[in-house]
């Protein structure tokens, strides 16, 4: 349908008729927002139809019907053109406000100004989308397509803040942020700090990172989760987890009781990897004595002293095996050491009198034995 | 004296109990409301539960946005919550209520639509619309996934102007829109909605149905088919194929070469088509089909609301029965309602003739090659939207003498398009309602009368029915006894299966 006429929006609208026509007569109005009836006023021998103000501030094509008693006596339609001479207002939108210095990721900035009736502005007009990263500042200008301008504001190999800002008509939007976080960690290196080299169990080993960093040289953010995995001679592992703190991150282990190598290494899963590190333990416990008790019923295991010929730390793990005399195997006795020795008990009810053999492991020393028992 | 005091007494104490009892009762009428407190899941803000009410037919462009590529899930997202935009301002625009407008348009996008309703409040104004079809293009969607914009083009509505409940106006028209829409709280509302110009779908083939198909309408001789033991409810639980394939071999031997069936429109779940009973639909056609038989097949039978607010819930009802049926052999034609004339008076006359004119539309939009009817009840309801229709189809219960008459005058009304006599029949019914004047022999006669004239005017029919019936639903004629007992009788064969004389009237 042709318009007959294009209006800002806004600009007072009227339509007049002239005819044989009665009260009756109707006018219905339509818009996107919805759809409305209008009485006329009589003015000589003219009907005037004023159109509301919700109606002619709504941009867009606005249809009319002119109706007397259920028929259609004439339509059209008009064009509401969103009105520039008026303040504009500005609608601008950033996201995602979070992006990493990859020059992959970017964040959209999408302006959608509109006139002082809230009417997008239309197709073609200029908007001016101006960011600032450190100390520069880049302006583009956009044109309005489908209710909208946007751009896309590509991250820089830098970790920041991205400042955002918009104009239109002379008009202003405010300051939008998007955050730029580094990107993902690098291969780092990883080294260990400790008090003494010796298995005692009782000391704690630290590990921590280098300095890790993105591919941009950016150190990664703060609470990054690096899993340090350490795997001793006999292949187990160990495990502890750090978060980072300006890029490093660090890791506490127990010393282990007996003479070992760890080969260590952390990861960031999924993104970095450190180069594995190797950590030696010597023995801190060198020997120690069984005494068994004049029945045979309590094995002592004493003078279990650390490196410096100290009573060991209390709560060193100790096991006794216990075989009959063919060597067949009976039980496995677990117990901790206190003021540098252990007693094992067998009572009677349990083992009956004989010869045995045991067999004592302390801080990986194993040492065997014949007893008998009462 | 006395009697006085103790009158007073009494007076006193059962004031006394009343006044107690009434602060008792607004004591704990305090103390239970302050004792509720909101339901903790509005916190969430949960979308209401999508019940089916509103289905407009949405087809999408191919998605070649600007921005980020959409996502399935979101694209199916956004178009519930823009349908629902549209369902909640045509909900608003009848009642002049704000329901819902919050949920599906920004702060400053709803003002707009307030003021249109405040003003057509206060000037008792309603407007009844509804859209049918949406074709939508997305055009942008940003990166942090929030923003949308869509251009909806060529949007088909329906609408229904009232002022001070007379309707003003009543039309159909198209429309196109731009749309900006917002994520928030979990709703994609409308920021924008702009009418841009709307640029009108050139109608490109000849929707005419072919002469042929035409020509094996001219030649329908058959019934309308409800098994003996289900009438009025073919499908379901009742369902039984050997049944219906015997009594499909019977009719073919009886020399007939068309049924039709109908399905009822709630019975088959409405919108969420039942499954079981499509496949059940399927079957009876795969039947129809062995036995060399045409189905004429009518849709929704026990349907009686028109309102615009159901229309697109109609169209995806049929929607479904018809693009599943329509490439079948047995296929003969659609049959869009029995008797739908029976509503004019409770529904109004235009309100169903413009869900009847719409529907045929809509089915054509479907199936271009199956023609389309509508069952009237009397050769003169038949003379609506006939130009719409491929052939004219009308049911006959009245006296055999002033057939030809009727039969003339619709004719003469309509030039060259097919007329089926879809529906006739004569009761059989001797007993106590009717004095015992009926007889097996009264229906003879009039199926002799008929058939002759029929079989003159060349005339295709569908006689009513194949058996006696025991049982006749309520829903059919009502609960009265009389009525029931005529529509038991009305079969060619009677409830054992044995055939009646009017048998020998028909199949020569």
């Amino acid at each position: 349908m042709p318009y007959n006429k294009v209006i800002a929006a806004g600009e007072p609208f009227q339509l007049r008729f002239k005819g044989n026509l009665d009260h009756q007569l109707k006018l219905v109005v339509r818009n996107s927002m919805g759809i409305t009836v209008l009485t006329p006023k009589i003015d000589n021998d003219q009907f005037l139809f004023d159109f509301p103000k919700n109606l002619i501030r709504k941009s867009g094509i606005c249809h009319w019907s002119l109706v007397h008693n259920a028929k259609v006596l004439n339509e059209g339609a008009f064009d509401i053109t969103p009105n520039t001479a008026l303040k504009t207002h500005i609608e601008s939108y950033l996201g995602p406000r979070g992006i990493t210095a990859v020059a992959t990721d970017f964040s959209t900035h999408v302006i959608s100004p509109t006139d002082a009736y809230d009417n997008p502005l239309s197709q073609g007009t200029d908007v001016i989308s101006t960011f600032q990263f450190q100390d520069k500042i880049n302006t583009t200008t956009l044109e309005i397509n489908n209710l909208l301008a946007w751009t896309s504001i590509y991250a820089p190999t830098q970790a920041g803040r991205i400042l955002v800002t918009s104009s239109c008509n002379a008009s202003s939007s405010k300051e939008l942020t998007t955050i730029v976080y580094p990107g993902n960690g690098t291969n780092f290196k990883i080294d260990f700090q400790r008090n003494h080299s010796f298995a005692d169990g009782n000391q704690i080993i630290t590990f921590f990172t280098s300095d890790i960093k993105d591919a941009n040289n950016n150190v990664i953010s703060d609470g990054t989760l690096v899993h340090f995995l350490a795997t001793n001679s006999k292949g187990l592992q160990l495990s502890a987890n750090g978060t980072t703190l300006n890029g490093v991150a660090n890791a506490r282990f127990l010393h282990p009781y007996e003479e070992d190598t760890w080969s260590v290494k952390a990861y960031i899963t999924g993104a970095a990897v450190s180069s594995p590190l190797s950590v030696s333990f010597t023995a801190a416990i060198k020997d120690y004595d069984i005494t068994p008790s004049k029945t045979g019923r309590t094995i002592t295991l004493e003078n279990i002293l650390s490196f410096m010929d100290q009573i060991v730390p209390d709560g060193l793990p100790v096991t006794l095996q216990l075989y009959d005399e063919q060597g067949v195997y009976i039980t496995r006795i677990k117990e901790t050491s206190r003021l540098g020795k252990i007693g094992f008990t067998l009572p009677r009810e349990y083992y009956k009198s004989g010869n045995y053999k045991i067999k004592a492991n302390v801080a990986g020393i194993v040492k065997e034995q014949m007893i008998t028992l009462q | 004296m006395k009697m006085n005091r103790n009158l007073y007494r009494a007076f006193l104490l059962i004031t006394f109990l009343t006044l107690n009892g009434l602060i008792l009762y607004g004591i704990s009428s305090i103390w239970s409301y302050l004792n509720t407190g909101a339901d903790r899941k509005t916190m969430l803000h949960l979308p209401a539960q999508l019940t089916s009410n509103y289905l407009p037919k949405v087809n999408w462009s191919p998605l070649n946005n600007d921005g980020r590529p959409m996502e399935l899930q979101t694209l199916q997202e956004l178009e519930r919550d823009y349908i629902k935009a549209w369902y909640v301002k045509n909900n608003a625009l009848e009642t002049n209520n704000h329901y819902g407008v919050n949920d599906y348009y920004t702060d400053s996008a709803r003002v707009k639509l307030y003021k249109v309703l405040d003003h057509n409040k206060a000037n008792n104004i309603s407007v009844k619309t509804t859209t049918i079809e949406h074709n939508p293009i997305l055009n942008f969607y940003s990166a942090d996934g929030k923003l949308a914009v869509l251009t909806d083009k060529n949007v088909q509505i329906q609408e229904q102007v009232f002022v001070d409940n007379i309707m003003l106006l009543k039309r159909s028209y198209e429309s196109s829109f731009q749309a900006m829409l917002l994520l928030e709280d979990g709703f994609w509302r409308v920021r924008h909605l702009v009418e841009i110009e709307n640029t009108p779908v050139s109608v490109s083939k000849d929707q005419s149905i072919p002469q042929t198909v035409l020509s094996e309408i001219r030649d329908i001789k058959g019934l309308n088919y409800y098994p003996r033991e289900n009438p009025w409810n073919m499908f379901g639980k009742h369902f039984q194929d050997t049944v219906i394939d015997s009594d499909f071999s019977k009719i073919k031997s009886l020399g007939l070469n068309s049924i039709r069936i109908f399905i009822p429109y709630e019975g088959f779940g409405k919108t969420t088509l039942d499954t079981d009973k499509m496949s059940q639909l399927q079957r009876t056609m795969d039947l129809a089909s062995k036995n060399k038989l045409k189905v004429t097949v009518t849709l929704f039978d026990f349907y009686g609301d028109y309102s615009l607010a159901d229309w697109t819930l109609t169209h995806r009802h049929a929607e479904k029965i018809i693009t599943a049926l329509k490439d079948h052999k047995a296929l003969q034609a659609w049959d869009i309602k029995n008797e739908p004339d029976l509503d004019f008076k409770s529904r109004g006359k235009q309100n169903v003739l413009s869900w009847l004119g719409q529907m045929v539309k809509e089915i054509r939009k479907w199936d271009n090659n199956t023609p389309i009817t509508i069952g009237w009840s009397n050769p003169e309801a038949a003379l609506n939207l006939t130009t719409e229709l491929d052939f004219i189809s009308f049911h006959y219960y009245r006296k055999p003498k002033d057939f030809l008459a009727s039969y003339n005058a619709l004719q003469d009304a309509i030039n060259n398009k097919p007329i089926v006599l879809q529906e006739y029949g004569y009761s059989s019914y001797d007993g106590i309602w009717n004095a015992y004047m009926g007889s097996e022999e009264d229906q003879a006669n009039y199926y002799k009368e008929m058939q002759t004239m029929i079989t003159n005017a060349k005339l295709p029919f569908l006689l009513w029915t194949l058996y006696d019936f025991t049982e006749v639903p309520d829903n059919v004629v009502g609960r009265l006894p009389w009525r029931k007992s005529q529509q038991q009788h009305f079969g060619i064969l009677d409830n054992q299966g044995n055939l009646k004389p009017a048998y020998q009237e028909i199949i020569k």
